[in-house]
């Protein structure tokens, strides 16, 4: 696979290592009054759609950048690549 | 050379005599041939003998879909099986042998199991070989080892190297016939960086075998031409004797380079390289296979596809035969009478099977309208073919034409699948293909050659514009060809058999069985028949299968469907997978800095990962690892030993936010952790697992340099930098890896800091007050050199870490031990280092199993309560902070002579050693010199709770049960004095 | 007190070798520095060596040169560079001689504390090749496109060669100076003179 990185331009998928769903990015707050529920599901329920998935790639060979791929999970298709951090910074505005 | 069967002309080079040797008998050929045209001009008919029945077969095809000319090429360990003989490119000196035989081929004492037939039809292993059951073992294996198989191995090491590659290109054409060259030159002219590839050595493809013309030239030349210009172009790279195998995701293709089989000897250098292409754009030009039609007795020796003739013809300047009867459905079986009429050969008879045959072209020999073949003879060599009507006719080349099926493989590995062209009667590229991908010429279904050469422009035009490069304007000369009209004729029935798949011997009776048995989709057919799952991949043999099976179920063909299609085209050697990766050179391995000194100093090296770190260093005289082990332990604990700790992973980090990043990772707190200081921090998984260990030490207002353990250093790093950039993506925080960067060595022992004292220049004071234990400084030794001072204790004696610039590693070990000689200080290895954490009661990789907790290791007060941490909150899982939960602690045998294990489980007194009954294990287990006994480290459920209880280690593969007390993990200086003096 | 010196080896033990009209040397004199930064001081830190040294921040995938051609910043990662540079006393080539040393403490007070430094020059070795047989070689070890239209003199590319991490920087025409982490060097020596191996007829 072939993933476009935002400033590298593409690269082999060898020079990655794929961690999982992004929603990784969104950890529950350790406080929170239902944390061991929202920490359960974080860690471990996953939609795992036959279809677009936003998934955790990182750069391990290269620029040690991690970055969110949209990619199809049944075609291989990539449809979308940022840096995380861009990712990770918009949500936790929003939040 | 048989004059009778070379008939001149082709490409071959008359001038340039090659010797090669079949089955140990000295032939000629001549430069150009493969090995296949050169047998046939030697007239050699039989060349090998079939899979299951070992029936005579000869040469049936032209190309890599050869299924029966597969020989043995080479001897000793250059020796390869089921090469097929029509793609070997002739070279002086070339050995080949035929295989699948016992006795010779001429006489197989295995064509026994032609007479067997009917017991070995399909399936039949299912049926047989079950009784009686220990007949399995000692008769029915080892007799169906023997005889299974196509060829044999050498059993030797392949004496070749092997390498990959990486190629990059805006466009990448499979196959060199007319349509690949088209769209090659089209494209190259327009600048496009363009990769041409082609299995054969020369590239033309049919071009070169038939005779047709384009403008004035014949085939040959043009192909000649355009491949001079292409070779011409910086922005054009031809990859001949080159196979395209796979389509993968993205634009990359696999493929692999014949560099050196067509040379004597490879003189080194990789014989086959594997590429892996990255292409933006790609036109598959693969073009089309001929098909056979199945009839009685329709596989001997003589009988070969009417493409392949005419080619043998053309290109080889070899006659398949000397009386040669055509027996086609479509018009291009009539091309091959046409042929070799042309060049003298006498054509017995056109035996067509349609009523009309216009369009065909004009052919001197006796044409036979709705002709049908029901028999052939000649066991060793066709010399006759029976007609429906009852005519014999006598021939001893037979070729056949079933119809040709378009080479699409490639189009289908992203498991599309192909459409059915009822008027072509075959299988065209389906409607999905491979993103990027576009097929011109005959793998496209057009099969005339001015159309193919018009269809490749506009191919190549629309991949220009997709790839934004200018228009080119491509004189293209006209082209006849003979219109391609079929009636498909799949099989004539007959009470014989009549073989569809021939590599793996499967005829139209063993479809009707499994369609009889209820195995009629495809996939189950193929299965259960074995059709299309030899080294041909069912290239001769699919399509009519299908046909017939569609028949049979009395659907259409589209709705029977294809299997699927997976990589690799043709076989690919396994080495050619494997490149480098072989031997040593497998993978990369690591060295410590002071690996040259170690080396010179008898240390024995054990595989840390990729590291290489000295297990113990041996001394003149010591003839058992245990002597040298304990020596080394003894000697630290007394004085003061030197070990290597390089190889555990250091990482620095800078920044206003470093704190705030290391309270995030480890479980206990570090934002009161003083410069100057070090602390043990705890990791965990986000799950609660315990996940790594280390000392992250503050040099800095904004600076820590961090070591984990050797295993996970690349795996902490990973998630640090998942933390920072993901978690905290404001956060001024930078981590860096300096593993490599700093050679560090433990100096432990009562006279440790004697040693430092002679190595630490005057300006650094290390002595207790000064410098205490847990302290931390950037220092300089030997009159400047810059360092690192750690004093950190692992082995639970006064000890430091001093860190150097690696450069300087291996020369560092040196001076230590030179410093530390008036104290005999002893290098140490891994395994001392071991027994001494395990006196000392240090948890390690052992304990952390990926499954342990906290809690389980006995470090729950490490979790801060006051701040969240990677873990924090499923660490409080109620199943894990269970009050059984098992503890960590220290076993010692109650008899200092007994042997302890780790991996033993922990039982109680008294009852059955069971694995129900088992509470715990073992899971570090040293002899311990400074106690004169084995000492353990392990679980335990209630593991804190039962100290001082006496419990059973069962080890039943080692059949022990040694009785151990239950203790504290701290063995050694529970207190901690020695370290703290 | 015993008189103890510290030697300073060579990970390669400076090689140097031919494969038909290409070379292969370890460069054995260079410093190189680790310079992080916060996306928000970015501007301070250019401004900061611009003034100093005359070097720009390089883009992704790309190199600056100082005025003087002493130094050199290699682009790494979206907040980290790599500053390149030859010793005082080294015989290390492709930079102007008498380079002055950059040791951590001059790059941090040449940015007026704009930025992180690590010392890296440990970490790594570095081979250099040049010739009409490295592209080839490289063809067969290194996932990067390396053509003139994508990878342009200046470039830096980071990659894996052989299942290790590299650092790939052209320097001029057919000249490419590679870095590798140092604890692997022996096995990166042999991954590049098998490429050039296979490749020179």
């Amino acid at each position: 696979m072939i993933i476009d990185h935002p400033l590298l331009g593409p690269r082999d998928a060898a020079e990655f290592v794929y961690l999982g769903d992004a929603s990784l990015l969104d950890r529950p707050h350790w406080q929170d009054p239902e944390a061991m529920g929202k920490f359960y599901e974080y860690q471990y329920l996953r939609e795992n759609p036959a279809g677009e998935l936003r998934e955790l790639w990182y750069h391990e060979q290269g620029d040690r950048s991690w970055l969110v791929v949209t990619r199809d999970t049944t075609t291989h298709a990539i449809l979308c690549v940022e840096l995380a951090r861009e990712v990770a910074r918009r949500q936790q505005v929003s939040n | 050379m048989s004059r009778q069967f070379r008939i001149g002309g082709g490409l071959v080079d008359p001038g340039r005599i090659v010797s090669f040797s079949f089955d140990g008998k000295s032939m000629q050929g001549l430069h150009g041939d493969t090995l296949a045209s050169a047998l046939l001009a030697n007239g050699r008919r039989l060349v090998a003998r079939s899979f299951k029945y070992h029936r005579p077969r000869g040469i049936l095809s032209d190309g890599s879909d050869e299924p029966n000319a597969l020989v043995e090429l080479r001897s000793g360990a250059h020796r390869e099986p089921n090469t097929r003989a029509t793609v070997v490119e002739l070279f002086d000196g070339l050995e080949a042998y035929s295989q699948n035989f016992r006795l010779s081929l001429n006489n197989d004492l295995n064509a026994v199991n032609d007479l067997l037939s009917p017991f070995l039809s399909a399936g039949f292993y299912y049926k047989t070989f079950m009784w009686p059951q220990k007949f399995w073992e000692r008769v029915y294996e080892p007799l169906i080892r023997s005889t299974a198989g196509l060829g044999s191995l050498s059993a030797l090491p392949d004496p070749d190297c092997y390498d990959k590659g990486f190629l990059h290109c805006d466009l990448l054409v499979v196959g060199g016939g007319p349509a690949g060259l088209v769209v090659a030159l089209v494209a190259g002219r327009a600048g496009a960086r363009v990769i041409l590839a082609d299995e054969d050595y020369r590239l033309g493809g049919r071009l070169n075998c038939e005779s047709n013309s384009i403008g004035d030239q014949s085939g040959a030349a043009w192909a000649h031409q355009a491949a001079l210009e292409l070779a011409l172009m910086d922005n054009v790279r031809l990859m001949p004797r080159t196979t395209v195998y796979g389509c993968y995701d993205h634009g990359i293709f696999g493929a692999v380079e014949r560099k050196t089989d067509h040379l004597a000897s490879s003189k080194r250098l990789p014989r086959q390289v594997l590429w892996r292409i990255y292409s933006r754009r790609s036109v598959i030009c693969a073009g089309a296979t001929e098909r056979s039609m199945a009839f009685a007795n329709n596989d001997r020796p003589g009988i070969m596809l009417a493409s392949a003739v005419r080619t043998y013809c053309n290109r080889y300047g070899v006659a398949c035969g000397q009386n040669v009867a055509v027996f086609t459905c479509n018009n291009s079986g009539w091309r091959t009478a046409a042929d070799l009429e042309r060049r003298g050969i006498r054509v017995a008879a056109v035996i067509d099977t349609r009523a009309e045959t216009d369009a065909a072209p004009n052919v001197d020999a006796r044409i036979i309208r709705q002709g049908r073949i029901v028999n052939t003879y000649g066991r060793k060599a066709l010399s006759s073919i029976r007609l429906e009507d009852g005519e014999r006719l006598p021939v001893d080349c037979l070729a056949v034409s079933g119809g040709w099926n378009p080479n699409l493989q490639l189009t289908c590995h992203h498991r599309s699948k192909p459409q059915w062209n009822a008027e072509l009667a075959t299988f065209v590229p389906g409607d999905s293909l491979p993103a990027g991908m576009a097929v011109a010429g005959a793998a496209a279904g057009v099969f005339h050659l001015g159309e193919i050469l018009k269809d490749a422009a506009v191919v190549a035009s629309t991949v220009l514009d997709e790839l934004d490069l200018g228009e080119v304007d491509l004189q293209l000369e006209e082209a006849a060809d003979t219109p391609y009209r079929i009636e498909p004729l799949w099989h004539i029935k007959s009470r014989r058999r009549a073989w569809v798949d021939f590599q793996n011997d499967v005829t139209t009776k063993d479809i009707e069985q499994s369609h009889a048995e209820g195995m009629q989709a495809v996939e189950h057919l193929k299965r259960y028949t074995t059709l299309g799952m030899a080294t041909d991949q069912g290239k001769a043999g699919n399509i009519p299968a299908i046909a017939i099976m569609a028949d049979l179920s009395g659907k259409s063909i589209p709705d029977t469907g294809t299997t699927v299609y997976r990589p690799p085209y043709t076989p690919v050697a396994i080495g050619a997978f494997a490149g480098r990766s072989r031997g040593p050179a497998f993978r990369p391995v690591r060295k410590t800095p002071s690996h040259r000194w170690a080396k010179e100093h008898g240390a024995v090296f054990v595989e840390v990962g990729a590291w290489l770190r000295a297990q113990w260093y041996a001394r003149p005289g010591e003839s058992h690892w245990r002597q040298s082990v304990d020596r080394e332990v003894k000697a630290t604990r007394n004085s003061v030993g030197v070990c290597d700790v390089t190889t555990l992973g250091k990482i620095d980090i800078q920044g206003a936010g470093s704190t705030t990043l290391l309270n995030h990772v480890y479980t206990n707190g570090f934002s009161k952790l003083a410069v100057g200081k070090v602390r043990y921090g705890l990791m965990l998984r986000e799950d609660g697992i315990a996940y790594d260990d280390g000392t992250t030490a503050r040099l800095g207002e904004n600076h820590y340099v961090m070591t984990t353990t050797t295993a996970n250093a690349g795996l902490v790093f990973r998630q640090m930098e998942f933390v920072r950039q993901c978690l905290y993506p404001d956060l001024d925080v930078h981590i860096i890896s300096t593993t490599d960067g700093w050679a560090q060595f433990s100096v432990a022992g009562p006279n440790s800091r004697r040693l430092l004292q002679k190595v630490v220049d005057p300006e650094t004071d290390i002595s207790n007050r000064r410098f205490p234990f847990m302290g931390c400084a950037e220092i300089t030794i030997c009159g400047g050199f810059p360092a690192r001072l750690f004093r950190i204790s692992f082995s639970g004696e006064l000890a430091y870490e001093i860190a150097v610039p690696a450069r300087y590693g291996n020369s560092m070990m040196e001076t230590l031990i030179k410093a530390g000689e008036e104290f005999e200080a002893v290098p140490y290895g891994t395994e001392a280092l071991g027994v001494m954490r395990v006196e000392k009661g240090h948890f390690a990789g052992n304990e952390m199993t990926g499954q342990t907790t906290a809690l389980n290791l006995g470090a729950s007060r490490m979790l801060s309560t006051k701040k969240d941490f990677q873990g924090s909150v499923l660490a409080r899982r109620s199943h894990l902070v269970d009050d059984n939960a098992l503890g960590l602690v220290g076993l010692r045998s109650r008899d200092k002579k007994d042997v302890l294990r780790a991996g033993a489980h922990l039982l109680r007194q008294g009852v059955e050693p069971t694995l129900e009954n088992s509470e715990g294990w073992i899971s570090s287990c040293v002899y311990s010199p400074t106690f004169g006994c084995y000492l353990g480290l392990g679980f335990i459920n209630r593991g804190h709770d039962r100290f001082g209880e006496t419990a059973v280690a069962v080890n039943p593969i080692h059949k022990s049960e040694v009785s151990v007390t239950i203790c504290s993990p701290h063995f050694y200086d529970p207190d901690g004095g020695r370290q703290r003096g | 007190m015993v008189e103890l010196m510290l030697q300073r080896e060579a990970f390669l033990g400076g090689v140097r070798r031919r494969f038909g009209s290409s070379e292969l040397i370890e460069v054995t004199g260079l410093e190189l520095v680790s310079v992080s930064f916060a996306e928000n001081r970015r501007d301070e830190l250019g401004q900061a060596l611009q003034e100093s040294e005359g070097l720009n921040l390089p883009a992704p995938g790309q190199s600056t040169v100082s005025s003087d051609g002493r130094v050199k910043l290699f682009w790494m990662a979206p907040d980290q560079l790599l500053a390149v540079a030859s010793e005082n006393r080294s015989n290390g080539g492709g930079f102007a001689a008498g380079a002055r040393s950059l040791s951590v403490e001059v790059m941090r007070s040449l940015s007026r504390n704009a930025g992180f430094y690590t010392d890296q020059s440990d970490n790594w070795c570095a081979l250099r090749l040049s010739g009409i047989e490295v592209i080839p070689a490289l063809e067969r070890i290194c996932p990067l496109d390396l053509h003139d239209s994508r990878f342009p003199v200046g470039s830096v590319g980071r990659t894996v060669i052989e299942h290790l991490h590299t650092v790939i920087h052209r320097e001029n025409g057919q000249q490419y100076l590679l870095l590798s982490t140092s604890s692997s060097a022996q096995s990166f020596l042999h991954a590049i003179e098998t490429s050039l191996r296979n490749v020179t007829l």
